[in-house]
């Protein structure tokens, strides 16, 4: 009996024990200049055009070798950009980056944390991020020979001309019952191998799991303390700052 | 006759054709229009103008272009370009 009780609640031991290191990938999806949008502007504006065609198609080189890495153990996760070593087109690499793959974000489900840490309007932040709710379906597809799920939500923002609703699609295999994934998405019965939002996505790369040297998660802790919606607000009010400097040339 | 067209200018013996001169003056006036209306011709296929406005305000347009409304990528894509293309103008 005591053996049966053993095999049975092996995979459960195993499983509580897993930590790791996933590599993942971005893509930009859609590229302004390539839009209708931009062939718009390629024919009302051709200095404009070549500029913005010139920064998306360094964003397109850089990208192929940029990496983001979340680092997991049974309470924390912590994703952020990999950092390598770009020679020619240096000055392209926060174009590439973008606002969201700009942050560090810190996850802790046992304080219910979940923490991106980012620089903006010239100070530092810490923002406290509130729980996702996700819609799960039973579409499915194999992503790295792992069954996948698809799950959905939205995120819904603060923006100038109201709020804007950006749909998210993450794909998660439940084989793998880690509640992480990129840009601190999380809170799913599976690890995230896909996310998509709006027209970026993040792919997993690589996956290692229990690795030898043990995973040292350190919660970023410089910034200012805010909730998603104070930071929104502060964001509102430095962009209308902008603005008003702007009509004011 | 060609004597009479023949005009010393100098002692030191230098002289002009008037007949010469006028078909070196013409050639010189085709080469030059041919010259400007080739250049006249490629300055409106090169982008070397820049649109009007500042600078300041190239970098909004891409801000509010990248931003898709969101405040943040609205200021951190005008931030990147003002970095990029304006700051050392």
């Amino acid at each position: 009996m005591k053996y049966l009780i053993l095999i049975l609640t092996y995979p459960v031991i195993c499983f509580s024990q897993i930590n790791g290191k996933i590599t993942y990938k971005k893509q930009n999806l859609n590229y302004y200049t390539n839009s209708p949008k931009g062939q718009k502007l390629e024919k009302v504006d051709p200095y404009t055009f070549k500029k913005w065609k010139e920064i998306d198609d360094n964003v397109k080189l850089l990208l192929k070798e940029m990496t983001f890495q979340l680092n997991f153990n049974n309470n924390e996760s912590i994703f952020r950009v990999k950092e390598f070593l770009e020679v020619e087109n240096k000055q392209y690499y926060y174009f590439a980056l973008g606002p969201d793959g700009s942050g560090v974000y810190y996850n802790n489900i046992n304080t219910k944390e979940n923490l991106v840490a980012l620089e903006a309007y010239g100070q530092r932040f810490l923002i406290n991020n509130p729980q996702i709710k996700w819609s799960l379906t039973k579409e499915t597809k194999t992503i790295k020979g792992f069954l996948c799920y698809k799950a959905t939500t939205i995120k819904s923002i603060m923006g100038r001309k109201g709020t804007i609703k950006m749909p998210i699609i993450a794909w998660y295999a439940p084989k793998l019952p880690i509640s992480f994934g990129p840009l601190g998405y999380r809170g799913l019965p599976g690890l995230i191998f896909d996310l998509t939002i709006g027209d970026t996505r993040y792919y997993v790369e690589k996956i290692k799991l229990n690795p030898k040297k043990k995973i040292v998660i350190k919660k970023p802790i410089e910034g200012k303390l805010v909730s998603k919606d104070e930071f929104e607000a502060i964001g509102l009010q430095s962009i209308g700052k902008m603005q008003n400097m702007l009509n004011k040339n | 006759m060609e004597k009479n067209q023949n005009l010393t200018l100098l002692k030191c013996g230098i002289s002009f054709n008037f007949k010469k001169m006028k078909k070196l003056f013409l050639s010189m006036v085709f080469v030059f229009a041919f010259v400007t209306l080739s250049n006249a011709n490629t300055s409106t296929k090169s982008i070397s103008i820049p649109p009007p406005g500042t600078c300041f305000q190239q970098a909004w347009d891409y801000g509010t272009a990248m931003g898709h409304g969101d405040p943040y990528w609205e200021w951190y894509y005008t931030n990147q370009y003002y970095n990029q293309h304006c700051e050392n103008q």
